[in-house]
Formats: C-alpha cells, structure tokens, sequence
C-alpha cells in the first residue's frame, strides 16, 4: 500500500480549491478529505459519511497501488 | 472486532448547533485521570510567592523583538489587526463595572440560558467553573472580578489553518481574535440582561493562563504541544473567559484520554521545527505537563508567519477527537502519523518538510532578546561594559535615557497597546 505524497496531495488540493472555491460546503470538503486520506493511508475503508465528490478525488490523485 | 478494550466513552455535543452530539471512545490503555494530574498544594504554594507573570511582561523584550524580523506583509497586517482590536481589549477593560440591565429572578440557575446563547453566537466551546485566581497573572490580580469563569474556545477555520505556516493562516489566527472579543461583549450585554454582571477577559490581554480553567470545565485536556486538545478542533481554536457573579453549576473535568495518547503520539515534538517540544513530562508549578522550551520556540514562531506547526500537524485538530480515538480503539494506531498528509509542511525559503525531515537553523538564530525591557537593556549595558572594560560618558547618558523612556512607557494592558 502507497501513501499520499506531496504530489498527490497537492493534486487533489488544487483540484480541490478550484472547483469548489467559495461553495457553502467547500470547508467540509476539506474536513473530509484529509479524513479520507488518512483513512486510505492506513488501509482502513473510507466511511459512507466521506462526501462521493471527495471519494472521486482520493481515486484520481492517489497514488497507485 | 476492535483491537482495544473501551474504558468509557465521552459524549460531547456536537461541532456547532448544526451537528449532532458525538460519542469519544477512550481505551483502556489510555484512560488516565479526568482533567490532569496536579499537586494542588504546590499550584497554590507557587501562586501565592510566585505568581505567574504574563509573557507580555515577563518576556516584553523578545515582543518588541519579534516586529524586527516580521516580513513586510505581516508588519502591515499585525499592525492594522493591533488598530482593529484595540477597542475590543478596552472595552474588555472595562467591562466588569457595567451595571446589569435586567432584573435577577431570584434563585434561577441560568448555566444553560447562558451555554445556550453562547452556542447561538458561534462558540464552539462552552464550559462552567470557579475563576481560580492560582493562575491569574501577578499584573491582572486585582483587577478579576466575579468567582465564576465562562471558559469560551472560538474555533478558527479549518481550510486556512491547514496551510500553516502562511499569512493566510495569521489571517484565521488573528481574525479569530477579532470575531471573538466582539462576540464575547455580546455576550456579556446578554448576561446583564439576566440582571447579573459579567467582565469580559480579553483572549489578547489575558487575566490568567486560561487552559487550566477550560480542563477544570471538561472541554479538553493538555496536550503535548502545550495547548488545550478539545473534542472538535483539537488546538485549532482560541480562547477567553467570561467571570460573572450569575447564578450558575460548574461543569466536571473529563478524561478524553489525551495525556497517554499524546505520550504515544508525539506527532508534534518529532515535527516542531525549532525542536522546542519536549518528550517526558515535568512537574512545572504543581502541574504535569510537557514544558515547551520558550527559546527554541520563539525565533521560529517570530520569523515565519506564527508558526504553528504544533497545531497543523495534531491529528486531533485535523480529524477532531472523535476519529483518532475510534482509529486507535480499532488498530491501535495514531491516525494519519508518519505520512505526508498529517506531517508535511513548508518553510518560507527553506522548503518542503515530509515525515522524518526537519528545517536546520544557525545557532545565531536563536540568539533573541531575553527578559523584560528593562532587564535586557541592563544585560547589554553590562555586556558593553565587559567586553570594552569600561564605557564613555554618552554612553552612559544614552543608557540612562533609554532607561527612563522604558520605565515611563504607560500602558494598563500587559500587551502594550
């Protein structure tokens, strides 16, 4: 199993604050990508609660297996 | 199947009024005291011959330092967050003389009309306990009124926080402070209401160290980094107190778990920049903590935008309370330790820093000013003095000027505004 770097996390950031600038949920957003690296980092599932939008952004800028 | 045994769990309410309550599990293994270990005859034996002086006093010189080697940017916004905030700190000041506006209705408790109206106002934190006067300041003394302290934590935002260390995190740092002095007038005028008096102590012209009071009224414990872990936010807010003569009942002190997690976890002492955070707990004033060393702190928290490096990289202030504990109960493991996403971070002109790696700074760097004003211009005089053997006649003159220019500077607020 492979870590988010500083690549993919500047990646999926970036995508992050581009997309969803100044949306009313972009702060949680946030809160639950971070939860939802760490949980991909430690190799536990990501909960249901994890926002799908941030589901697809882990599975895009992760690393690769 | 877990892999740790539950010793109890926490039930807190939730973020904001939007949020649902949530449910702290704390493990066997980590269950310690409620609130934290102290010798309460040594707190008050230090309180009584050595009161506590507020670093705005006690380490004015390296304060006057600090605007020397602030970058342009943060010169302007510090001053211009100094102008905005100074009528919030005077109104403070002057607070706790205001008449009540309301009647009392004789004999209500209104703890939960207040913890209420605070929730309402934003406070993310709100908590009940007696204003120990232990840890009131040596300059702030006779100014406390009221035995009951409101302990209220104003959480700072989340996504300006991450970026640590920035301007845009000095703007959420400072911007917090703003936001919250003005809430907490509110707040008071709502207590007057009630036909009680409330003072108002400002986050930026403390009255006491405030942390002891917010764990004496169960909204956190102590954490490694030296500042209040709470469930939501973790370090990730900022804190003051409202005294009142109201009729209110004191909260508890809780076991989160935090003194044994944060001796496993150690996430900020491996990542401190400056390596001012210590490992093994010390006995300071009665109380166990982890005594940062001040030093080692300062010049980096000076230079580079406020640091707070020890904030950033918390696992409970990234992924709150309820997570890290529920992943440590599950695997037995820190959440998010040794990877990029908790402990990476960047340098002003120095760089990235991932897991393991650490910025190196000259030993000069951490040459700063020691002590009050005062006490540092009579160190350099007597460092003149030793290296030329003697000094000059203006010399002499132009320290007895400055001398006196200190000695005269007139301020009632220990941060000198």
């Amino acid at each position: 199993r492979k870590t988010f770097q500083k690549e993919n996390i500047d990646g999926l950031f970036g995508e992050l604050n581009t997309d969803y600038k100044g949306m009313p949920d972009s702060e949680q957003l946030h809160r639950d990508a971070h939860l939802a690296i760490a949980y991909h980092d430690s190799g536990r599932p990501i909960p249901e609660s994890i926002d799908p939008r941030v589901i697809e952004l882990i599975s895009k800028h992760g690393p690769k297996d | 199947m877990t892999l740790k045994e539950i010793h109890h769990t926490v039930k807190r309410p939730g973020r904001t009024q939007d949020h649902e309550p949530v449910e702290i599990p704390v493990a066997e293994e980590l269950a310690t005291v409620p609130g934290i270990v102290k010798k309460d005859n040594d707190v008050a034996w230090y309180s009584r011959n050595y009161p506590i002086v507020s670093q705005n006093v006690e380490k004015a010189a390296d304060r006057e330092w600090t605007w020397t080697v602030y970058t342009g940017e943060m010169y302007e916004y510090r001053k211009h967050h100094d102008e905005v905030n100074k009528p919030l700190v005077e109104a403070a000041y002057v607070s706790g003389d205001i008449v009540p506006t309301g009647t009392v209705e004789s004999g209500r408790d209104v703890t939960e009309e207040i913890r209420q109206k605070a929730r309402e106002l934003g406070f993310g934190e709100v908590g009940f306990t007696k204003y120990d006067r232990k840890y009131a300041y040596k300059s702030k003394k006779a100014w406390v009124k009221y035995e009951h302290a409101i302990c209220l934590a104003l959480e700072q935002d989340y996504w300006q926080t991450q970026t640590i260390p920035s301007m845009e995190a000095e703007f959420a740092h400072f911007g917090t402070y703003e936001e919250e002095g003005a809430l907490a007038l509110d707040l008071a005028d709502f207590i007057r209401d009630l036909g009680y008096r409330a003072q108002v102590h400002s986050p930026n012209d403390n009255s006491a160290a405030y942390i002891p009071m917010f764990v004496e009224a169960g909204l956190g414990q102590l954490g490694a980094n030296g500042q209040l872990l709470s469930p939501h936010f973790g370090n990730r807010s900022r804190l003051m107190i409202i005294s009142t003569d109201a009729i209110v009942s004191y909260d508890e002190p809780v076991d989160y778990g935090i003194h044994k997690f944060c001796e496993m976890c150690q996430v900020c002492v491996n990542r401190c920049p400056g390596r001012a955070l210590v490992k093994e707990k010390v006995f300071w004033r009665g109380v166990e903590k982890h005594k940062l060393m001040y030093d080692r702190c300062r010049p980096v928290m000076a230079t580079y935008e406020g640091c707070g490096v020890c904030m950033l990289v918390c696992p409970v202030q990234r992924y709150g309370m309820a997570p890290v504990m529920e992943h440590f109960v599950e695997t037995g493991e820190v959440l998010g330790k040794g990877t990029d996403n908790l402990e990476g971070y960047e340098i002003r002109g120095k760089g990235y820093y991932g897991p393991g790696k650490l910025p190196s700074f000259s030993r000069e760097f951490f040459e700063i000013p020691h002590g009050t004003k005062d006490e540092w211009l009579f160190t350099q005089f007597k460092q003149k003095i030793e290296e030329k053997g003697k000094v000059t006649e203006e010399e002499k003159q132009e320290f007895v000027k400055e001398l006196g220019d200190i000695l005269s500077e007139e301020s009632i607020f220990d941060a000198g505004l």
